[in-house]
């Protein structure tokens, strides 16, 4: 996979989409025309593809054909993920998201040890894909069954933070073992921090953290203990051992300390804006999850009624004529109506556009005060009230989201000078590079849209080819000082 | 060189070892289970991951509440045949039931009068451009001991459903 300078080449790419090209088509050859063929053989044409991958992969590795043995050894990476999915489809297995989360967890386990077992980095990398996927589903699949609002990105932010905590215990252990996976950890970590911190730097992100204050289910709350108990003793042994080796410097310990603080202040101090910023509309019918709540809530203008399992409007179309119309309950405003085409029962009440409808909207940006009304819902994405304020609390809590992403970056940058890794300052650059041309089209959204736009191209592109030319000139100095 | 060959042969053994004893647990229902036919709903959607399938809903999917059960709950379903040998609903249990025939399922949600319980054996793969019947369905499934159920097949008046797979190539 990597030359002598440590860079992808390009034979080694080619073979590698190579891989993943034959595993979808396989997926899709034999999710689609293995119908006449009995469970016993299909799953022997999983198992045999599956062996026979990882064989040729390590034969052809054997043999000094390097890339395209790793390429093949990938192949049978993702052909052992797919058999798993695959089998379950034989035996018809359970679609919820739990189901398919303990699917991931089985094709992770068997991706991750056989990279070990078969010495592959690039297995690796196919193995922490599967691990964060999995992570993520395993934490919806906790949610599966709650209510809406136990659903927090906060929760999420605070999993996700810990898996990278995880990540970084594992590259220093890899590091005091002298292991030759450790390179490949460390830019992992490096990695998987900088997309950490740059999702956190998306300001329609922030009020979504904690939309309902810190509420959570105890399974949820359970999931987080444990993962963060099983990535703090990791992160623990692996300091300790890296410093035991004389691996690590404790600078670089207290950095990785300090980023984690930042970050988890960042998760907690997105909690201010929680209930401050949202759209307050007024609910329907579907919204009623139990019989008494659709039977007594007083929907201005809606008429609900409980069928078996869920509660449903009526509407004036359910009047089919002129007498039932003209009776039926005066909160439809139904009326009678001839048209060119034919006559139907019609109501004439007024419909407003999300968040802007007179009995809810006087709550928008205030959660408290929003669901305290039963007739009205809470929504804690901003954007779909485009004239809905956004409070101070929200730009301070994305300024301090921002600072963090960009003292990130020098962090890594400063790092990958200092450990002479043009990779991880290649990486630092680049992160660099897309926060400026993010922040460039969420200005352009945010203020584009009242301001000329060829200003703002022209502006932009002036930006953007001035940036470019520094910050390759940035990254040259930073690669010609690291190899130095 | 031969330590190569040494790793070769232990990832493939515990390749061969995950993926078996996977398949081993799926099929105990199917090798040691007692046959039972339910009756059913079905709709149709699709999963990206594993293709076409119909979601079953059986009619022991909706049962009466007791009065101390919560989602996620285990529950018991003792199951009685019919006269035309359709198992149907005859109790409901948190604890294992002895002697009797019974399907496992966990509670998915409730609304104080009814529960929904899921059994896992709520969806049917097939491939894509098939046809088939889609009323007056029932599965034919396997419970082992633990209540464990997987599907054998779908049955159409008391007959295996023949699903019909039109303009199907090897490139569709």
């Amino acid at each position: 996979m990597h030359n002598k300078k440590g860079m992808a080449s390009f034979g080694s790419i080619v073979a590698m989409i190579g891989s993943i090209l034959i595993a979808c088509g396989v997926a899709w050859l034999i999710a689609t025309n293995w119908h006449q063929m009995p469970s016993i053989v299909k799953i022997i044409i999983l198992l045999f593809a599956t062996v026979g991958s990882y064989v040729a992969g390590i034969f052809l590795r054997m043999q000094d054909y390097e890339k395209i043995g790793k390429s093949l050894i990938v192949l049978g990476a993702l052909l052992y993920t797919l058999s798993i999915f695959l089998i379950a489809q034989i035996f018809s297995t359970d679609v919820s998201i739990q189901g398919t989360a303990f699917l991931l967890l089985l094709a992770w386990i068997g991706v991750y040890i056989t990279s070990y077992i078969f010495d592959s980095p690039t297995s690796l990398v196919v193995a922490l894909v599967e691990l964060i996927i999995w992570i993520g589903l395993q934490y919806v699949a906790l949610i599966e069954n709650n209510v809406i609002e136990s659903y927090s990105l906060g929760m999420f932010a605070l999993i996700y933070l810990f898996v990278g905590v995880l990540f970084y215990g594992l590259s220093l252990l890899h590091k005091s073992f002298n292991h030759s996976f450790a390179r490949l950890y460390r830019w992992w970590t490096a990695f998987y921090f900088l997309t950490f911190a740059y999702i956190l730097s998306f300001q329609t992100l922030l009020p979504l953290l904690w939309p309902a204050g810190l509420q959570q289910t105890a399974t949820t709350l359970v999931f987080l203990v444990v993962l963060a108990l099983i990535s703090l003793i990791v992160a623990v042994v692996g300091i300790l051992k890296a410093i035991e080796a004389g691996k690590v410097k404790p600078r670089e310990v207290a950095g990785f300390i300090i980023v984690g603080i930042l970050l988890i202040i960042l998760i907690a101090v997105a909690s201010s804006v929680s209930g401050k910023v949202g759209t307050c509309s007024v609910q329907n019918c579907y919204d009623l999850k139990t019989k008494n709540q659709c039977e007594t809530t007083p929907l201005p203008d809606s008429l609900c009624q409980w069928q078996s399992e869920y509660c449903q409007e009526i509407n004036c179309y359910a009047y089919q004529n002129q007498t039932s119309c003209q009776k039926a309950p005066a909160v439809l405003k139904c009326a009678w109506t001839n048209d060119s085409w034919s006559t139907y029962c019609v109501s004439n009440r007024t419909y407003y556009e999300y968040g802007q409808d007179p009995v809810c909207s006087k709550n928008n940006n205030d959660r408290e005060s929003c669901v305290s009304n039963s007739v009205c819902k809470w929504n804690p994405q901003y954007y779909y009230g485009r004239s809905i304020e956004k409070p101070l609390s929200l730009w301070f809590v994305w300024i301090f989201a921002n600072i963090i992403f960009l003292a990130l970056i020098l962090l890594i940058v400063g790092y990958g000078t200092w450990q002479r890794s043009s990779g991880l300052v290649n990486l630092g650059v680049f992160a660099f590079a897309v926060d400026i041309i993010t922040r460039y089209i969420g200005f352009i959204i945010d203020i584009g849209w009242y301001t000329s736009l060829s200003i703002i191209f022209i502006t932009g592109g002036i930006i953007l080819i001035f940036g470019g030319w520094m910050i390759e000139r940035w990254r040259r100095n930073l690669i010609a000082k690291a190899n130095a | 060189m031969h330590r190569q060959y040494k790793r070769l042969i232990v990832g493939v053994l515990f390749i061969l070892l995950v993926a078996g004893g996977f398949i081993l647990y799926l099929s105990w229902p199917l090798l040691t289970g007692t046959t039972a036919v339910l009756e059913t709903l079905p709709i149709d959607p699709f999963d990206p991951l594993r293709g076409q399938y119909i979601t079953i809903n059986y009619k022991i999917g909706t049962l009466p509440a007791p009065s101390d059960i919560t989602e996620g709950d285990t529950v018991y379903i003792t199951l009685k045949k019919d006269v035309n040998g359709t198992a149907q609903f005859e109790k409901l249990s948190e604890s294992k039931p002895k002697d009797s025939l019974f399907i496992k399922g966990e509670v998915e949600s409730t609304n104080g009068e009814k529960i929904r319980v899921r059994y896992g054996i709520e969806q049917y793969f097939f491939e894509r451009n098939a046809y088939f019947p889609t009323n007056n369905i029932f599965v034919k499934v396997k419970i082992d001991s633990r209540g464990q159920a997987r599907i054998i097949e779908l049955l159409q008046n008391g007959k295996p459903v023949v699903i019909d797979y039109k303009n199907a190539s090897f490139l569709s």
